[in-house]
Parts: C-alpha cells; structure tokens; sequence
C-alpha cells in the first residue's frame, strides 16, 4: 500500500504539491515512484524557467522507461533539486522527502483549487 | 499456405494500427526526430497508431541517452565523437549507448496512451513476443533476458545463444509510465536489431564515449551478435545496408500479418 501523506496536494498525473506561502514543492508520488522501478535520471528544468500548468516540466527514467512530468501549478522555477543528478534513487526511497524536484512561486494559487487531497488521491489510484 | 500469424495480445493492440516503412537515410538527427512527431500526430488522432520499421542512417556511429549526455563530460564526449568523423545521436528512450549505422534496422511501436492501467512489462511482451517469433521463421531460438556487459542491457533483450541481438526500450509521452491517463500522450516501444554491425568496433566506440565522459561503464562485445553471424546464408552477398533492408523488408509483411489478425 502506497503512502499518502494528508497534508499535501496531488495532481491526477501523480505529482505531489506541498505549499509553503506562495512556493510550492513539487515532487512525483509513493505510488508512482512504485510503479516506474528503480528511477536512474530525472531531468529537470533551470531555475528560472516558467511553468504552465498541465505542461511537461521534465522528464524521469527508469530502469524500464523514461516517462513525462507534469507541472501541477504555474509559475516560476526557484529551486532545482540538484541531488538528485548523483542520487536519482532517492526519489524512491524518499519520494515527499529528499525525493522533491522543484520549488516553483506559484503565479496562480487557483491552479490548487483543481488539485486533488489525500482521500481522493487515493481513490483515484485505485479506481 | 503457412499461417505465420502469432498469438498477440489482443486487448493491448489498436484495432486501427497500421505498419509503414518510415526513415530518413540522410539525417540519422531527423530520422529519431521522427518517433516523436509521428508519436505526438497518434497522440492527437492525427494519424493511425503505428508500427513503425525503420533503418539507421548512413552514419557509424554510437546512439545515446539524454542522461548520457546531462552532465559537461558527457557533452564533451559526444562532440569529441563528432569532431572524430562519429555520428552521434540523443534518443529520448533511455538506457546507455547502443550501435547505430547501416546494418542496424528498428522497430518501433507508436500507440496511443490507454485510458486503462497499463504496465511497461505489458508493452515489452507485446513488443518481444513477434520478434521472436519472426527469428523462429529463421530457425533461431531467442529468448528474452539482461546479459550483464551487453550494451544498454535490460530485462527485455532479445538474446539467441547467450547472446544479445535486439536491445528494447520505451518512452511513454503525456504522463507517468504504468499509470492510467486521460491525457493525450503516446507509448513508444522501441526494439532495435543488429542485423549487420562489426560488434567489436562498436563495443569500442561505446567503451571510448564513456571513458571519455568519466563513467566507468564498459560494455563487452563478447556478449553481443549480429543477425548475419547467425544466419549467414540468409544475407550471402549482401552490404550492412542491403542486409538491413532485406529484413525491414520482412518486416513490413511480417508485421502487416500481425496487424490483419488484430482487425480481424
């Protein structure tokens, strides 16, 4: 059973959000780091760069395929998690922890609004 | 007649797909810029789902992943490669180093996301499943495996006698991999086959690009074969190039069969 933390967001492409002001963490889910495999690369975007909402932010590889992210929220990219170029498999073993990938300053908190909660989070991975 | 239809799984094939000869022999850059383009025009009902046959361009040299190529050193050594007269080339499937050039021809799968939940293991079998059976009209017993040493090695090799003939990999475009998505997006499932390649000087190629980006992968040509070693009688006479294209060739109606039985 995959881990859910409830004080966060999550997006129904299986990114997880966790706001602090107007910043938000962005990172990819329990659940689907479970489903890639062992994770070898995650390519992300400069700090600096603009994301739209619903549009592909980077990219993660697994041992299996290399898949699509997407940005949950819209805004400006303010930090990169740079660990993650020597240590990939941290987004496995620590996926809401060490495991995070950006922090963007949200252009447009109503971008929360459409995300989902725990709860239903949950019931969407497992309808 | 013989019937050389497979028994494919059916609840994971378009209806619709279609199988075509698409490449650019010129531009080795424009001929995998192809998998995406043609990817996105299935994702957005542009065009049928494919099953695409295609051959490397006319260029020896090496194919790389972008993490290959993420870091200064791995940049480095892809323009040193091409400064040496090597054609490079960044795919957007993962893994390490493979061999590209003529002798090598392709196989890609380009279907459109399932709203369902689909697993990768799912699309390698789909994509493993006829290519063995194809190798069985050859006489040829291949199995699927990792073979440690092999270039790009990974579970869903193609391997005949020990050896790795065909690597496989996927991308899977407009979400996560193994996840069900409403989004338009595409799955590309990619199997890439040596029909004709010195494997010694291509495991030098691949050793000498990671040597010189600093990682201390090596692959081991050992582990490696080409089809023509295999079957020689099959390709008397030919180039690395006609070799190829004789098999993208039996492709075409090959893979055609398969698609007729899954509109069927």
């Amino acid at each position: 059973m995959s881990n859910t933390p409830q004080d966060l967001k999550y997006s129904k492409e299986h990114e997880w959000v966790r706001v602090d002001g107007t910043k938000a963490y962005i990172g990819i889910t329990d659940f689907a780091q479970d489903e890639l495999g062992d994770i070898v690369f995650v390519e992300l975007p400069e700090a600096g760069s603009t994301l739209t909402v619903n549009s592909t932010f980077g990219t993660v590889e697994s041992v299996k395929t290399v898949s699509d992210l997407f940005a949950p929220v819209s805004g400006t990219v303010v930090e990169v998690n740079d660990a993650l170029g020597d240590s990939p498999e941290v987004v496995n073993s620590d996926p809401y922890g060490k495991g995070w990938m950006i922090v963007v300053e949200m252009s447009n908190s109503a971008d929360l609004d459409d995300l989902l909660d725990a709860s239903s989070y949950e019931a969407h991975v497992s309808e | 007649m013989e019937d050389d239809r497979v028994m494919i799984d059916q609840t994971l094939w378009p209806r619709d797909v279609e199988v075509r000869w698409i490449d650019d022999m010129n531009d080795s850059a424009h001929n995998l810029a192809l998998e995406q383009t043609l990817g996105e025009a299935v994702a957005h009902g542009e065009i049928r789902p494919l099953v695409r046959i295609w051959r490397s361009a006319l260029a020896q040299g090496i194919g790389v992943s972008r993490r290959d190529v993420s870091g200064d050193d791995g940049l480095a050594a892809m323009n040193e490669m091409k400064q040496s007269g090597w054609d490079v080339v960044v795919r957007n499937t993962g893994g390490t180093a493979v061999p590209q050039g003529p002798g090598v021809v392709h196989l890609s799968y380009l279907f459109p996301r399932d709203a369902r939940k689909v697993t990768t293991d799912a699309y390698y079998r789909i994509l493993c499943q006829p290519l063995i059976a194809w190798l069985e009209t050859l006489g040829l017993q291949a199995v699927t495996g990792a073979l440690p040493g092999s270039y790009c090695d990974g579970t869903y090799n193609i391997l005949v006698d020990n050896k790795k003939l065909v690597g496989t990999a996927q991308a899977w475009r407009g979400g996560l991999a193994g996840v069900k998505s409403n989004r338009p997006g595409y799955i590309l499932a990619h199997a890439c086959m040596v029909v004709d390649v010195d494997m010694v000087a291509a495991a030098e190629r691949i050793n000498r690009f990671y040597a010189r980006a600093g990682n201390d992968y090596r692959v081991h040509p050992e582990t490696s074969t080409a089809l023509r070693d295999l079957v020689p009688d099959r390709f008397q006479g030919m180039t690395p190039f006609e070799a190829a294209t004789s098999v993208a060739n039996d492709w075409v109606t090959w893979y055609s069969a398969q698609v007729a039985d899954v509109r069927r």
